[in-house]
């Protein structure tokens, strides 16, 4: 095991370093408009950082995506918990919940931009219906996916209906939930950005699209890499929150 | 203790008041249920059947698979409603005050609780105080052989933990009637035996009100006061036997035993007898 993990190690530190070398290398042999190179992307880091800029955009790209995130949890979580609680609505609802699920929701971005204008809010909303319907449904498969058995030991022991609900179905869904923020955390992103593409004045977005403008690729790139490495570390602490938390689904050593 | 397989005279313990008309722990009369299958067709699952444990009495039913065996245990448990025919346990509706415990093949014990946190449910969800259900859990899992294993996971347990596990998440809330659904069913044959004792030397201890559905008659016989033999769909009582082997019982040299044999014989000669007779209705 400990063998293992120093071999994946050490190859994750070779391919990091074999792909930023070749891009160095293709940058200097072969000057274009295109490629950059990380040297440029790291002056460009710290240029922008001096100037605070970086900071600035990044940081309201994070605070949209992150309003969305939480807020398209927080109802995606409850509508999922109703519909898998209730038999009827949700058997009722799940057709429109899946063809909501099919609709290419990033396609929505100029009617909510028409609809709330080019501030904070459109990109809210966008990142907010990306990840509500995955929420829902990802809870609602969490209940659903409840062994039978299991709801049945507590009703032989009397469980009223609510101890059910909170003792068996709530924390069967833990698992999915966390599973459906992992996957949240990008989809947030994803929206806060298109937004910003199409019009904003501020966010990682605007500064690629106004460099884009410009024909500046490494102007494109470095914001795009800072908001990589930042929605990495997102979903690293996820990703960590839950091994705690669902200890016990790791199977004895 | 030093007590005979219980009878209807030596019974009504729970009743002192009453000793004459002594109320059976379990009551089945006429019981049937139909079900309608995905073509619409009407299929009798169980059909008249009539069954009557004495209270403390240690009762197996043994069948073919599919005979209904468990469809019975959930109509005294109440997790289904009585359709047609009675069933009372010490004279009240399923759901009543009686307390009942049930476990089943599937350990079910809930994976993100610890053992204790698991065996404790049943006087979590009554209010128990915790420092009470606590000290009633540690005693049972020492009891069962589980000591030391109260704060891992289930799935770090192996499936003859896990199985004990269960049993004393059944036993803990001191039920009055225990049904069993081949509860050792999925485990080796090396650890079935040891459940078999365990769970023996336990209700020799106790002496509670057991219904234990299995297809193994060996075992049938091994633990119970009577065993019960139901036929193949529709499910229905068949044959009776009561198992006049004193207590407590030495499982090692069971099989050597000239009364035990003879009885295993019968039980499975009537069994088969049964399921040839359904086999040829079929074709």
């Amino acid at each position: 095991m400990r063998d293992d993990r120093i071999t994946i190690r050490t190859t994750q530190i070779v391919i990091l370093v074999a792909v930023l070398a070749l891009w160095e290398l293709v940058g200097r042999l072969a000057p274009n408009l295109w490629t950059s190179s990380p040297t440029k992307i790291a002056a460009a880091f710290w240029q922008s950082l001096l100037r605070l800029e970086i900071l600035y955009h990044t940081g309201v790209t994070l605070g949209e995506s992150l309003a969305g995130l939480f807020a398209g949890a927080v109802i995606g979580i409850a509508l999922g918990l109703m519909l898998g609680v209730s038999r009827i609505i949700g058997a009722a609802l799940e057709p429109f919940i899946v063809a909501l699920n099919s609709l290419p929701r990033v396609a929505l971005a100029p009617l909510i931009i028409m609809f709330v204008g080019i501030g904070f809010a459109s990109k809210f909303l966008l990142s907010f219906s990306l990840v509500v319907v995955p929420m829902m449904i990802n809870t609602y498969e969490g209940i659903r996916a409840t062994e039978p058995i299991l709801v049945n030991v507590l009703r032989v022991m009397r469980a009223s209906r609510l101890q059910i609900f909170l003792k068996v179905l709530l924390p069967n869904c833990i698992p999915w939930i966390f599973s459906g923020l992992r996957v949240g955390i990008s989809f947030a992103i994803v929206g806060a950005i298109v937004g910003e593409l199409i019009s904003s004045r501020a966010g990682i977005g605007y500064m690629i699209d106004t460099a884009a403008g410009s024909f500046d690729a490494t102007g494109m790139l470095m914001p795009l890499v800072v908001l990589m490495l930042v929605s990495f570390v997102l979903d690293r602490a996820v990703l960590h929150t839950s091994r705690r938390l669902l200890r016990w689904r790791e199977h004895a050593s | 203790m030093n007590v005979e397989a219980p009878t209807a005279v030596n019974a009504p313990l729970k009743h002192p008041l009453a000793p004459a008309s002594p109320e059976a722990a379990v009551a089945i009369e006429d019981l049937a249920f139909v079900v309608n299958d995905r073509r619409g067709r009407r299929t009798e699952i169980i059909s008249g059947v009539n069954l009557r444990l004495e209270d403390r009495e240690f009762v197996s039913i043994v069948g073919p698979s599919g005979c209904g065996k468990s469809t019975l245990l959930n109509f005294i448990s109440g997790l289904l409603p009585v359709q047609s025919g009675r069933v009372s346990l010490f004279g009240e509706a399923p759901g009543g005050s009686t307390s009942v415990g049930y476990m089943f093949q599937q350990h079910g014990l809930l994976p993100w609780r610890t053992i204790i946190e698991n065996v404790e449910l049943g006087l979590e969800l009554a209010g128990v105080a915790k420092p009470v259900r606590q000290e009633k859990a540690h005693v049972l899992l020492a009891e069962l052989g589980l000591g030391g294993f109260e704060e891992h996971y289930p799935n770090e347990l192996s499936g003859g933990m896990r199985q004990r596990a269960s049993l004393a998440r059944t036993l803990i809330a001191d039920p009055a009637i225990i049904l069993m659904d081949e509860p050792f069913g999925a485990l080796d044959a090396q650890t079935k035996v040891l459940m078999q004792e365990l769970f023996s030397r336990y209700w020799n201890d106790h002496r509670k009100t057991v219904l234990f559905v299995t297809h193994d008659i060996a075992e049938a016989i091994a633990l119970s006061d009577r065993v019960v033999v139901m036929s193949a769909r529709p499910g229905r009582i068949t044959a009776e036997y009561r198992v006049d082997l004193e207590r407590p019982r030495d499982f090692n040299h069971l099989r050597a035993d000239q009364r035990f044999n003879a009885l295993h014989e019968e039980i499975w000669s009537e069994i088969r007898r049964e399921a040839t007779i359904s086999m040829r209705g079929r074709t």
